[in-house]
């Protein structure tokens, strides 16, 4: 009845991808801070407990180490400590959370690790910052309003993956939002005991690149053609393990290699992770 | 999958759409843009207040049809001459959609609705009425309305 060419042929602006994109981040980074105001209002007495804890942990060292000798909040302590800030300008939004270890009985080994922490974390922001104002000028010299600069989003967070008396593991990560391409996770695995950076050498021994692999071949084995077709068709896989290789140990204590984006396979496929299966015994 | 991951999906995949809804309101490219963005971000923001995902669809569409007449109502009074865009020279052909299209621009806003959503974006009258919070009679008689508009329209044009 109605013609709808013309309607179809509304030409769709180049950068729509772009707005829309820019407008879910904005909209997610709302989100969450909505829920967290539903939080508040809700008084939860859990939440406000563990940020009790947290705050408390945080502000008084008497107080953090009476609660590091109990069980579970004791062996949660170890990394629950952060410092936390945040800061923004006209080019980027930085929001930071850098895991700090303490009362592991061990305090060269704490400040050791806090301070290689700090140096890896200080460096991601450098470089972001560098990356926010090298948009920033680009922008501004090809003839764009400063005024109307989005700023470039910088996030700095941490999960715990695996917490024990002998061993803490977990990842900081690092985020820009727009360019997803600058994401960089880095992995902690420490010796409780001996202070030292696990790696997977000390885990498989000196086969270890062997080990690795082999378990990694298996897992892939049982994928699907599909599944595997998105590896990259000259892969050699123990040339990806080496003892820089990212891992870390999931709730069951088992050490996972995390193989990062377009190392192994195509980018859509993102960064691969295999559970690694010790070999069986010789007899 | 979760409510919000649907929800990103859907406008992924649908942006194309509702940046064609919303330039058939404001006819500009910056403005259409400016729709896009806000209501996706409405839509994010207030994403928990959705309670049958299964709505998701007109749901959306409702809130990016709100911003659009919202955003029409606060440029009435300041419509320029330069937001007209001028065209070239037209065929015989296109000169009758061009016809049509302006036709279709001078209805009213709710009337321009539900002509975008039946014939442009293929809906169904109930859907239609869902969006526009208008019981089905109502949707149906608007229809009717702008078809009649649009017809009377035409036919004045074609006298020209």
């Amino acid at each position: 009845m109605i013609d709808r060419t013309n309607y179809d042929k509304i030409a769709i602006p180049e950068n729509l991808d772009a707005v829309v994109g820019q407008a879910i981040d904005e909209g997610l980074s709302k989100r969450r801070r909505r829920t967290w105001g539903v939080w508040k209002k809700a008084g939860s007495i859990a939440a406000v407990l563990v940020l009790c804890t947290v705050s408390a942990l945080n502000l008084s060292p008497a107080f953090a180490s009476a609660a590091c000798r109990l069980p579970v909040v004791g062996e949660l302590c170890q990394v629950l400590l952060f410092r936390e800030y945040h800061t923004e300008d006209e080019i980027k939004y930085v929001d930071v959370k850098i895991p700090r270890i303490a009362h592991t009985e061990q305090p060269d080994l704490e400040s050791l690790v806090n301070q290689e922490i700090q140096r890896v974390v200080q460096d991601c922001i450098q470089e972001s910052e560098a990356r926010a104002k090298d948009y920033y000028d680009a922008f501004v010299s090809t003839g764009g309003d400063p005024a109307e600069f989005i700023p470039l989003g910088i996030t700095i967070d941490y999960e715990i993956k695996y917490v024990s008396p002998e061993c803490v593991s977990f990842v900081v990560f690092q985020r820009e939002t727009r360019f997803s391409a600058y994401n960089c996770d880095l992995y902690y695995n420490l010796d409780l005991n001996s202070g030292e950076v696990i790696t997977l050498k000390d885990l498989f021994g000196k086969d270890y690149r062997q080990i690795v692999a082999n378990s990694i071949q298996d897992s892939i084995e049982t994928w699907s053609e599909e599944e595997r077709s998105i590896l990259w068709e000259d892969l050699s896989i123990p040339d990806l393990i080496s003892e820089d290789t990212d891992f870390y140990f999931n709730q069951d204590g088992q050490a996972v290699v995390v193989i990062g984006k377009y190392q192994a396979a195509y980018g859509a496929a993102g960064s691969l992770e295999f559970v690694i299966q010790p070999p069986a015994p010789v007899k | 999958m979760d409510t919000v991951q649907e929800l990103v999906a859907l406008i992924q995949t649908n942006q194309e759409r509702f940046y064609r809804i919303a330039y058939t309101y404001v006819k500009n490219r910056e403005d259409a843009l400016d729709l896009v963005h806000d209501a996706v971000v409405k839509a994010l923001q207030s994403c928990p207040a959705l309670k049958n995902p299964a709505y998701m669809r007109t749901w959306f569409y409702r809130i990016l049809i709100n911003e659009s007449l919202s955003f029409l109502r606060k440029r009435k009074n300041v419509l320029s001459w330069e937001e007209i865009p001028a065209q070239a020279a037209p065929d015989a052909r296109q000169e009758e959609y061009i016809d049509l299209y302006a036709a279709i621009d001078k209805l009213p806003a709710d009337l321009k609705t539900v002509v975008i959503l039946r014939f442009f974006e293929d809906m169904k009258l109930e859907a239609i009425a869902d969006i526009t919070s208008a019981n089905l009679n109502t949707a149906k008689s608007r229809l009717y309305r702008a078809l009649k508009l649009l017809k009377l329209d035409m036919e004045v044009l074609d006298h020209d």
